[in-house]
């Protein structure tokens, strides 16, 4: 038998969710995936997070750990391969995961979209993470340092950091795409 | 000035969402996420248990007939719960064939005993492998078989409430190799690349094993082969394991979901189960019979990513391990 609230709550969240991985992780199968097992996740442990006062906050958490721990195994992943060269499966699955994958969809054949999410690509785990709770979630400084573990002088830096990133990465494309619209230019304020 | 770009950050972080294709939505809210809660068998289903281990010794007889019997004597058709200590022998002779990155850690996530065999399940979550352990329990000269892949849980796409994963299929025994355990200890990545062709041709048809996931409705699987023999899956914590002498495949696949809805499906890797699905591509996850096919969409990106990064290779990729 399903657990009816548990699938109002996938009902209810996950586009929500989908949203959070695909700005998250930048592609739309790794974030399938990684909804999928924050939803295994959540799944867990229902009774109590039903029994939360923001489930939904509680399935973010998740996935935000999940991105952010992924990158980190990643990481581990390529040294380990670097020292002990390509030889087991483990080893070679490591070496599709050090390739860079990007998929081609809809995304990308809008010039701006394809440019914003390649400068996302390129920041950090936790500078995407604030990015993307705080532009895209709204929320505040402190509920970013609460959801990401962290504190509030962390999310101040990373997210400074992460926003001049992106735009010293999005404002030299912007000079060489010409027709572009004025989707994160820096410095015109009317 | 940064007010300004914070604002064209929230538009266009909106837009980039608002653009990504939805299709990925639907299939997150089919999926089957609550963890299963293992239930003992009442009276009733102890009773047809019962049943059917006394049919058991014909089923085996069958699939015997066309390799050494003396091999598998006392298997039977219909599993039974394993003891610990059984379970715990097992393992260790696993343990002592596999290689170290197969070690078999932690809680296996199926088990089984047919007759004096015991079988389990055990999966590394860190590298998504699963790892298939069957003993007899007799060091030395055991009948111990190990296999590994990551298919299951790495690949191939995940079972819907009422269906299968496609499995894992695995064959071989070390059995008829005295000291097989022993003489292939501490041996490294692939012990089975020190037999022959003859030695592997052998173990090859000696026995067959089948692990995949199941989905959560579905409450019995079992195998239907000639003349009526029928081999009873182990259906727990979401996989579903069988395995039994010889080189036989079954016809059949006979899926009974907790409603009570039984389907009777072809197999995979039949002429049967390719004319059901005809058109198995990368990214499709058709329903075929009682089995899911398809890919997972990780699977599809790091071979599509494989691919780009070594085009000489791209006809030898191994799907799996």
């Amino acid at each position: 038998m399903r657990d009816a609230s548990f699938d109002d709550f996938v009902g209810a969240h996950v586009r929500d969710l989908m949203n959070t991985a695909y700005l998250l992780s930048c592609d739309e199968s790794e974030a399938e995936d990684l909804v999928q097992e924050c939803l295994l996740r959540v799944a867990r442990r229902w009774r109590r997070v039903q029994a939360m006062d923001l489930p939904s906050a509680y399935a973010r958490r998740i996935l935000v750990n999940l991105v952010i721990d992924g990158r980190r195994a990643q990481t581990r992943r390529r040294q380990e391969l670097r020292r002990s060269g390509p030889t087991s499966p483990e080893a070679d699955l490591a070496e599709l995961d050090m390739v860079d994958v990007r998929s081609e969809s809809a995304v990308d054949a809008i010039p701006e979209r394809a440019m914003l999410l390649d400068a996302l690509r390129r920041l950090s785990s936790r500078q995407r993470a604030v990015i993307v709770l705080r532009y895209f979630h709204d929320l505040s400084e402190a509920e970013t340092a609460r959801l990401l573990g962290c504190g509030v002088g962390t999310v101040k830096a990373s997210g400074a950091r992460g926003l001049e990133r992106l735009r010293d990465i999005v404002a030299p494309q912007r000079a060489l795409s010409p027709g572009g619209s004025s989707q994160l230019q820096p410095g015109r304020t009317e | 000035m940064n007010e300004t770009v914070e604002q064209s950050l929230r538009v266009a972080l909106a837009d980039l969402a608002a653009s990504r294709p939805t299709n990925a939505d639907a299939r997150l809210c089919a999926r089957d996420y609550l963890p299963r809660r293992r239930r003992r068998p009442g009276w009733p289903l102890a009773g047809a248990a019962a049943t059917l281990l006394a049919t058991g010794a014909a089923t085996a007889a069958v699939l015997l007939s066309s390799t050494a019997p003396e091999a598998f004597a006392g298997w039977t058709a219909v599993p039974a719960a394993a003891t610990p200590s059984a379970l715990r022998t097992a393992t260790a002779l696993c343990n002592a064939m596999n290689p170290p990155s197969g070690r078999l850690t932690g809680k296996p996530v199926l088990t089984e005993a047919r007759g004096k065999f015991v079988a389990e399940i055990y999966v590394n979550r860190s590298t998504g492998w699963d790892h298939v352990c069957i003993s007899d329990g007799v060091w030395g000269d055991s009948s111990t078989s190990v296999g590994s892949g990551q298919a299951a849980l790495m690949i191939r796409a995940a079972p819907g409430l009422d269906q299968l994963g496609m499995p894992d299929e695995g064959s071989g025994f070390a059995d008829g190799f005295p000291g097989a355990a022993a003489k292939y200890k501490g041996q490294q990545p692939s012990w089975s690349s020190q037999l022959t062709a003859a030695q592997r041709a052998a173990m090859a048809s000696s026995a067959q094993h089948w692990a995949g996931l199941a989905g959560r409705n579905v409450r019995s699987v079992t195998f239907d082969f000639d003349q009526g023999v029928t081999v009873n899956a182990t259906v727990q914590n979401g996989w579903y394991f069988a395995w039994w002498p010889g080189p036989a495949l079954p016809n059949t696949i006979q899926v009974t979901t907790s409603n009570g809805t039984s389907i009777n499906s072809p197999v995979p890797g039949t002429a049967a189960f390719n004319n059901t699905c005809p058109n198995r591509t990368l990214s499709s996850r058709s329903k075929c019979g009682a089995f899911v096919t398809g890919e997972r969409p990780s699977a599809i990106r790091r071979q599509q990513a494989w691919r780009r990064a070594h085009p000489h290779r791209t006809a030898s990729r191994p799907r799996q391990g």
